[in-house]
This record gives structure tokens, C-alpha cells and sequence, in this order.
């Protein structure tokens, strides 16, 4: 009975693994061969909750301020990698928008196939591309995230 | 708040699975009552007449069922609104309170027509048939391109409230209040957020406590 259920586990875990191996053939773009792919793959996996790691670490020893302690650190790590953005806020802040509704509901808002709400198009007579893509995934965002962290509103110390 | 509650989790499944920007509005409408103390409960969809309202707020032991409907980017016909309604008030319970939000498709906006002329007939002639709800609130998307890299983005109430209905509300206010809601000013927890973790000058490091 447990040598059975033993193997149908095991018989589980390898259809996982074959599903993973499988979504990471078709999710490299790079041209790089699978091996190196995978290795980087994970690679930024574990340095990504290293850091993390760190950062809960040292807000709990009080080393870092948080304002914001209803806010996930995973979320906060994603930001802090926009920080080349940091004199650009317009951007900064889209690409945030996109990490915390990503975050929140699984979903990539730059995908092709998008739902017509989220969809570029260009101002008409130009191929510039309007800026209601970043208004609208801005607002769904703020709206997403002031619902998941308001209760940490009257601890804000001031940016 | 609203984490904290089954409305959050709700929130989010719908925003994964269905569609996006009828989703956003009922999100939206979540947001407007939950800036007023309301408290948000969402559930999954029950399917059941009068038993199927998006979400239900509640404040001071009174709830308000809110039934959220956002029309379809089609070519604007006179019957749509008032066929929304009629078929979204048969969702909602007879005896308690009820709001419907009702999201304008962009296309009509651009129209020119006197809105909040036809709109305010609309809900006379629904309010007229119907005791069953409170309040039917409009909700525009602005997006007036300025110069070719400008840009206001704005988000418009137009609340028109029942003169007799069966159950009235204590306090309607948050229906009038910020209903102009410009969404270029950045004053919002979000944007704190993002300037506490990526300030404006500090590139290396985050700001450490004394």
C-alpha cells in the first residue's frame, strides 16, 4: 500500500517536473541551450529570495524602515530593481503598476493576446503609441493595492 | 481592509478569470464605498434571482447590495441603458437597499450628445417604475490627449438618486463627494509606496531608520 502510494508520487512529481521542463522550452526566447537557460533561470530564483531573505531580516532587526508593513517584501524587492528608473517616474511607476497587478492577479498586462481594457494603440494619425495603457494599469494597481494595505495607512512616516 | 475580508481574495479570482474591465469596475465601485467606512463582502456568483448583486457593502448594521454593469464598446443605441437596468434590478433583493454602477463604453463619450441631460432622463424613467434602488451611478472614463506626449486621464461619478425608494440609506454623501476624481495627481498610497522604496534622489540604497 505505501510502495504504492510511494510510487504514484513519485509518478506525480516526474509529470511536474516534465510540465516545468517543458514550460521553460517554450518560455526561452534568448536562444540559449536549455541548460544554461534552466541555470540562469534558477539562478535568479535563488538570489531573488536571498534577497528577500535578507530584507525581512533586516526589517526585523529595524535596520530598514517599513512604512508599510502590510505590503509584501516580494513586491518591494520587484520595485527596488526598477531603481535605474529612479529619474524616470513616469516609467517607474508603470512598471510597478504592471508588477503589483502581476503580483495580485496573475496576470501580464503587456502580453499580445490582451484583454481590448489594456491593449496599446496609437494616437489616431500617428504610430505613437496613447497613454491610456499606462493610466489604466496605474489605476487598477493604486485601486488593487490601497484594498491589500490600507490598514498600514496611519503607520506611513512620509516618503 | 479589504484584505482582510473575503471581498479581496473575490476580487482578485475575478480579475484573473473573467473580463478585465467589467471586472475593474465592480473593483471600482468597491473602492468608492470602502473610501466612505463601508465594509466590502464579495462573494462567488450564486446564479440565483434576486440573490446575484457583484458585492454587498456594509456600515453601521445597514447593507447595500451593489450590482455593477459596464456596457459594451458598440454603437450607441437609446435602448441599452434602460434594458441594463431593467435586467440588473431583477439580481438584486426587493427589501433591502441597492446601487447599480453602470460603466459608459469611451466610444459614446466621444458623441456629441448632451449626457447628463439623457442620462438623468434615463434614471427618471427607471426610478419611476422601480422602488428597488437607491441610486444608479454612471461612471465615465475620460482621456483627453494634450500635445502629443500629455495626457488627463480621468475617472467621472454621475450619481442620480431615487426620490422615494422602498428602503432609504442613512447617509448618501459618498455618492456627491470627489466626484471628479483626476487621476493625473499622484497622491496615493501606491505612489508613496513606490517613492518610499525608489526615492526620487537616492539611487544606491534605501532609507535606513536612525
Amino acid at each position: 500500500m505505501v510502495f504504492r502510494a510511494l510510487k504514484r508520487r513519485l509518478g506525480s512529481l516526474r509529470h511536474k517536473y516534465r510540465a516545468s521542463i517543458s514550460n521553460l522550452r517554450r518560455s526561452n526566447h534568448t536562444g540559449l541551450p536549455l541548460v544554461t537557460f534552466i541555470f540562469f533561470t534558477w539562478l535568479n530564483y535563488a538570489v531573488l529570495y536571498t534577497q528577500i531573505a535578507y530584507l525581512k531580516i533586516k526589517i526585523i532587526t529595524g535596520l530598514v524602515a517599513d512604512p508599510f508593513p502590510n505590503v509584501p517584501v516580494f513586491l518591494r524587492i520587484i520595485v527596488r530593481r526598477f531603481r535605474r528608473y529612479a529619474n524616470q517616474r513616469d516609467i517607474l511607476y508603470i512598471r510597478s503598476a504592471m508588477a503589483v497587478a502581476a503580483y495580485y492577479i496573475n496576470r501580464h498586462t503587456l502580453l499580445g493576446s490582451q484583454d481590448s481594457y489594456l491593449q496599446i494603440k496609437a494616437i489616431p494619425g500617428t504610430t505613437i503609441a496613447d497613454a491610456t495603457y499606462g493610466h489604466r494599469i496605474s489605476l487598477i494597481a493604486e485601486t488593487l493595492f490601497c484594498f491589500a494595505v490600507v490598514t498600514g495607512l496611519q503607520n506611513f512616516v512620509g516618503a | 481592509m479589504l484584505r482582510g475580508s473575503d471581498g479581496f481574495a473575490e476580487f482578485c479570482r475575478r480579475l484573473r478569470q473573467r473580463n478585465l474591465r467589467a471586472t475593474f469596475y465592480e473593483v471600482f465601485a468597491a473602492r468608492i464605498l470602502s473610501e466612505a467606512q463601508y465594509k466590502i463582502h464579495a462573494q462567488p456568483e450564486t446564479y440565483t434571482k434576486g440573490q446575484d448583486y457583484d458585492f454587498c457593502a456594509l456600515k453601521d448594521g445597514q447593507q447595500i447590495n451593489i450590482e455593477v454593469t459596464t456596457l459594451a464598446e458598440k454603437q450607441f443605441s437609446s435602448k441599452t441603458i434602460p434594458n441594463s437596468l431593467h435586467k440588473k434590478q431583477k439580481q438584486l433583493p426587493k427589501d433591502l437597499p441597492a446601487i447599480i454602477f453602470v460603466g459608459l463604453p469611451t466610444q459614446w463619450i466621444a458623441e456629441p450628445q448632451d449626457w447628463d441631460t439623457y442620462l438623468m432622463q434615463v434614471s427618471h424613467d427607471f426610478f419611476r417604475g422601480s422602488q428597488r434602488i437607491n441610486a444608479v451611478v454612471f461612471i465615465e472614463e475620460r482621456f483627453l490627449q494634450i500635445g502629443i506626449f500629455g495626457s488627463i486621464f480621468l475617472m467621472i461619478q454621475k450619481p442620480y438618486v431615487h426620490p422615494q425608494p422602498r428602503t432609504k440609506i442613512e447617509d448618501m454623501s459618498f455618492l456627491t463627494m470627489n466626484s471628479i476624481q483626476i487621476r493625473l495627481v499622484r497622491d496615493s498610497e501606491f505612489f508613496r509606496w513606490i517613492d518610499h522604496v525608489v526615492p526620487k534622489t537616492e539611487t544606491a540604497n534605501e532609507p535606513r531608520t536612525k
